[in-house]
């Protein structure tokens, strides 16, 4: 499991972090995405919390948020794409982007949709990465994706619109638009 | 007179045992054992026997949401120091065998610690004992009662290895011995 806050996402702009760091896990394979979801915050909430995202959310500081449903997506990485690819994408998304408020294409599932499926149904291979993104209430998204269309002003047409796509353009810093043309 | 055992079933059919027996004794002096240490060994020979026939018998009618693994390997060492083979098959122990080596930890060899796995918060969570790759039922583990275990676990150390049971559409039951492995996970976490 790699954790990246706003600050690695900065970093990896800047070149100071080079790979992700990945966990393995493992549940029931009866149990729920949202079951999982549930243990996964438990985890972010709790006194090790530390090892695996930064002191922004660690466990029992009275600054810190705590991580609940509504602020943790689950996504899982489409398999023709590696995890260094992956990093290189974003590290690129990182360096266009006009501001920190990052927010790129998730080339993958979104995978709560079906949040009642089992593990055991979610079609996870054991070779497949699972991305956990951490929001804090109130801010942007990173990951945007056609599953949860997002209003707002389009960085191509500057119209109010459903946002779904990052511009396919590496000339443009605009990252992400209301059509693919 | 001879005095009769209990009753004791022969060993259950999903057990596989090695006769590794033989081989140790030609190379083996016993030691020479309290004899009231021999007979609680025995006792517990009579014990598992009976726990281990309940088990097989009872656990397709089971409602236990768990069970528990244990190596198999371990458990060969454990039948040669209680003599459980040759209690259960005639009755009587072998006392050239019976209490000489002690088994060790419970499990060792069936754990490993991946790096960076996460762990979850809970005390005891069993989804934070990981168990080797590849391994496969009654070859290197057999599958336990909660009943058995605690037996063993009062006895002896080791590690405890604790999985779901899952009931099959058609009635029949399995249990979840290598959990999901859900893969990797990489968060990302906007703050300000």
């Amino acid at each position: 499991m790699v954790f990246i806050n706003n600050q690695l996402l900065r970093n990896i702009e800047s070149s100071k972090v080079k790979r992700f760091t990945a966990h393995p896990v493992q549940y029931f394979s009866q149990a729920s995405l949202k079951e999982f979801k549930s243990e996964i915050i438990n985890v972010l909430n709790s006194e090790y919390a530390g090892r695996y995202i930064s002191s922004a959310y660690r466990h029992n500081t009275s600054i810190n948020p705590i991580v609940d449903e509504d602020n943790l997506r689950l996504w899982l990485l489409d398999p023709q794409f590696t995890l260094p690819q992956t990093f290189s994408k974003i590290k690129e998304h990182c360096e266009k982007s006009t501001s920190f408020d990052y927010a790129f294409s998730f080339r993958g599932k979104y995978m709560e949709k079906k949040a009642e499926s089992t593990l055991e149904n979610a079609d996870i291979a054991e070779s497949d990465y699972l991305f956990i993104e951490i929001n804090e209430i109130g801010s942007e998204w990173n990951f945007v994706h056609a599953d949860i269309p997002v209003i707002k002003k389009c960085e191509g047409c500057e119209k109010y619109t459903l946002l779904k796509y990052s511009c396919v353009c590496a000339n443009v810093r605009k990252l992400i638009v209301c059509n693919k043309k | 007179m001879r005095v009769k055992l209990p009753t004791i079933a022969s060993t259950p059919s999903f057990i596989i045992h090695r006769n590794e027996t033989e081989e140790f004794l030609r190379n083996y002096t016993p030691k020479v054992i309290d004899h009231k240490r021999l007979e609680a060994l025995t006792a517990e020979a009579i014990l598992f026997n009976h726990l281990y026939h309940t088990f097989e018998r009872e656990f397709t009618k089971s409602q236990d949401k768990y069970s528990y693994l244990l190596s198999k390997s371990w458990y060969d060492k454990w039948a040669r120091y209680v003599s459980y083979n040759e209690i259960s098959r005639a009755g009587k122990p072998n006392h050239r065998l019976q209490g000489q080596i002690h088994p060790g930890e419970m499990n060792e060899d069936l754990i490993i610690n991946p790096q960076n796995a996460i762990k979850f918060p809970t005390e005891d969570h069993i989804a934070n004992v990981f168990i080797k790759d590849q391994i496969q039922a009654q070859k290197d583990y057999l599958i336990l009662s909660e009943e058995l275990w605690q037996e063993y676990k009062r006895r002896y150390t080791g590690f405890e290895i604790k999985r779901p049971r899952i009931t099959l559409s058609d009635g029949h039951k399995r249990v979840e011995a290598r959990l999901k492995q859900v893969i990797y996970l990489i968060a990302l976490l906007q703050t300000y």
